[in-house]
């Protein structure tokens, strides 16, 4: 087997990043392209035609309200989607080639992250330039929230990515899962709008915990994390050993059901 | 993004350094493929592969208990028909299935080529592709940069390495794969009917390529149905059947029984030879026959080059001398050549009233290896009819390369 697991991950993720782009006029620009028009519509639909003062208590326009947790969801929903994908989309390698078959959902995981980040240190930049105060002292929590997110998208990818081998029809609800989990997390509105019963509720969502965690940290500088945070930090470092743990069951039956 | 990359590999082969022993040992490999007929019952399976027990499903064995050892420099071939498991048991030995019981033990590094190009993307160019066939196959950065100049020179394909493989030729695309699949100096390589590739010129260059590694020490297990390319590359061979190993040895003696049994199944299936019945009777008839003194349904070994004796006693109705004639055919029908005791002038030895015995001997037989029938047909005296006739079969052994049925005499000038 591989003596190189590092190496090859480092071409398979470098292949994934390439892969997306290329052939393309923009090459990598569109990696800006899909999250910024994501921004626009929503700011048209909720301050322009709805005419909703999400964000009365948070002193910043509604666009630097959304994107600070954009971005971060979309390096998450891409990362487990794509991870998702990457054993099915990689079988004719994994019935031929003897290798180590979870480098291609890290590597699928890891683009995502480094793609959307580098969107996002773009974003920021961008707000900065634009006259928000961005706490930048809160910055090893956005980095915190950033790893878990990357645990847990890494987590789920590995386990969905291992279950669609044998349920095809995984592909399909995931899209619909991620979009439900898109409402249902704080992205679009913010946590202190919703009735106290839903917002317990939230709590048991890491991702909706991870992402009012690194808001509150850009936006408001608070930079210790609740006890919430660090539940949530916990569940994703168990989401991930989970994910292995049912990869690595699976993995030696991949080629019986590709 | 921190999740750990570096994860020990899960594959069923062991490696240790090169050492005495078997390159590779395999020992009651079974793998059976789970057949689903319900949504329902492929959960239960998956819910089964889960808790880590065998699952209860329907499955399809596709080995079933092999074991056989490769000796370093002993090169092997496997064979067998459609479907028999070959591809499967290279897979298992290649470390992309796993077995479902036994064992495979791997000292030394294997290469495998199962697929030439597998996993080329055709948005990148010859060159990215290279890079990450080097890595798929453990080269470390250092090693993929040596070897990236000899691969390009092997693949031979000009200003086309720079070029996304997409528009590549089907030609292009293995002469790439085979090239790289040369940088890596297995101690084993195992290909699955990848001998023949490209045009003429690269076909020779991947046999001398293919010379040079067995030479220098390289062991080859390949899948062929080529049975030139196993006597050729191989000096032993498996013969699969079922999933089973039904014969093993050198692969002289496996590709002929192989053959034989070819010319056999062929032969039955075209009804060609209804059995005789030795019965009673009014007519001229064979009672016995021998070759080479044994009368069995087994046939009889003969060295190519040897002699066959047909001997046998003919029934005459009326106590007249009848003839006899002994035909040679190959296993599959094909005749070979007829001796008849009329046109010879050989009369038969009577042995009692009705009963009359002759003898034959075929000397410095040209046949090549193969299964092959002898006929003893008996004839009324006058050599006019022919009536039953009685067969026994009998093998010609040897190692010579050469195709057809029988040797002729040849000198290359």
């Amino acid at each position: 087997m591989n003596k190189n697991p590092g190496w090859l991950f480092l071409r398979f993720a470098q292949r994934e990043v390439t892969n997306r782009f290329a052939g393309s006029l923009l090459g990598g620009l569109w990696a800006l392209v899909h999250p910024v028009a994501l921004l626009l519509i929503y700011s048209f639909v909720f301050t322009t035609v709805l005419k909703v003062r999400v964000v009365a208590d948070e002193g910043v326009s509604f666009v630097v309200f959304l994107a600070v947790a954009l971005w971060p969801w979309m390096a998450f929903s891409e990362a487990v989607s794509r991870g998702a994908a990457a054993v099915v989309a990689n079988s004719a390698l994994i019935k031929k080639v003897p290798f180590a078959h979870e480098l291609v959902v890290y590597a699928a995981v890891a683009s995502s992250f480094v793609v959307q980040l580098l969107g996002y240190l773009v974003a920021l930049a961008f707000i900065a330039l634009n006259g928000t105060a961005l706490h930048w002292s809160a910055l090893p929590v956005v980095l915190l929230g950033l790893a878990a997110l990357g645990l847990l998208a890494t987590g789920l990818a590995l386990l969905l990515s291992a279950v669609h081998v044998f349920v095809r029809d995984l592909e399909q609800g995931l899209a619909h899962a991620l979009a439900l989990l898109f409402y249902l997390s704080p992205i679009l509105y913010s946590a202190s709008m919703v009735p106290g019963w839903v917002r317990d509720l939230m709590l048991l969502n890491p991702v909706a915990v991870l992402l009012e965690a690194m808001r509150a940290a850009l936006l408001q500088g608070q930079a210790v994390p609740g006890q919430p945070v660090l539940w949530a930090v916990v569940f994703c470092i168990v989401a991930f050993f989970l994910g292995r743990l049912v990869f690595q069951r699976l993995s030696p039956h991949f080629e019986e059901a590709l | 993004m921190n999740a750990p990359i570096f994860l020990p590999s899960t594959g069923p082969t062991s490696q240790a350094p090169a050492a005495a022993g078997p390159l590779v040992s395999l020992s009651g490999v079974c793998k059976s493929y789970p057949m689903h007929t319900s949504a329902a019952s492929q959960l239960a399976t998956l819910w089964s592969k889960l808790r880590g027990v065998a699952s209860s499903a329907a499955a399809f064995k596709a080995l079933d208990g092999i074991s056989f050892d490769v000796q370093r420099g002993e090169s092997t071939a496997l064979i067998g028909v459609n479907g028999a498991g070959k591809s499967t048991l290279l897979k298992v030995i290649a470390g992309v299935v796993r077995p479902s019981a036994g064992q495979v033990h791997m000292r030394g590094r294997v290469g495998a080529l199962l697929e030439l190009g597998a996993g080329f993307h055709p948005e990148y160019t010859g060159r990215e592709n290279v890079a990450l066939g080097c890595a798929l196959m453990g080269l470390s950065p250092a090693q993929t940069r040596e070897q990236m100049d000899g691969i390009v020179a092997f693949a031979d394909i000009g200003a086309h390495i720079d070029q996304p493989v997409k528009h590549y030729s089907s030609g292009m695309v293995v002469r790439l794969g085979f090239a790289v699949a040369t940088a890596l100096a297995p101690d084993l390589l195992i290909t699955d009917e990848v001998l023949s590739v490209g045009d003429e010129s690269f076909q020779r260059k991947c046999i001398a390529w293919m010379e040079n590694f067995l030479t220098n020490g390289g062991t080859l297990l390949l899948c062929s149905h080529s049975m030139y390319h196993v006597q050729k590359l191989c000096s032993q061979a498996v013969w699969i059947e079922s999933g089973r190993i039904r014969l093993r040895g050198t692969s002289a003696d496996v590709t002929r029984e192989y053959l034989a049994w070819h010319e056999e199944r062929n032969a039955k299936a075209r009804q060609l030879q209804p059995d005789a019945p030795a019965g009673g009777g009014g007519f001229y008839q064979v009672r016995s026959m021998q070759l080479n003194g044994m009368a069995t349904d087994e046939p009889v070994v003969v060295q190519d080059g040897g002699t066959l004796t047909v001997e046998g006693t003919v029934y005459s109705p009326d106590g007249r001398v009848p003839q006899v004639a002994v035909g040679v055919t190959r296993v599959d029908g094909t005749p070979v050549a007829g001796c008849y005791s009329e046109m010879d002038g050989f009369s038969l030895r009577q042995i009692d009233a009705h009963l009359f015995a002759y003898s034959l001997a075929l000397m410095r037989l040209p046949l090549l290896p193969g299964r092959y029938v002898a006929r003893s047909h008996a004839m009324d005296p006058e050599g006019m009819r022919m009536f039953d006739h009685v067969e026994r079969r009998f093998d010609i052994a040897g190692d010579t390369r050469e195709t057809g049925i029988c040797k002729l005499e040849h000198r290359w000038s």
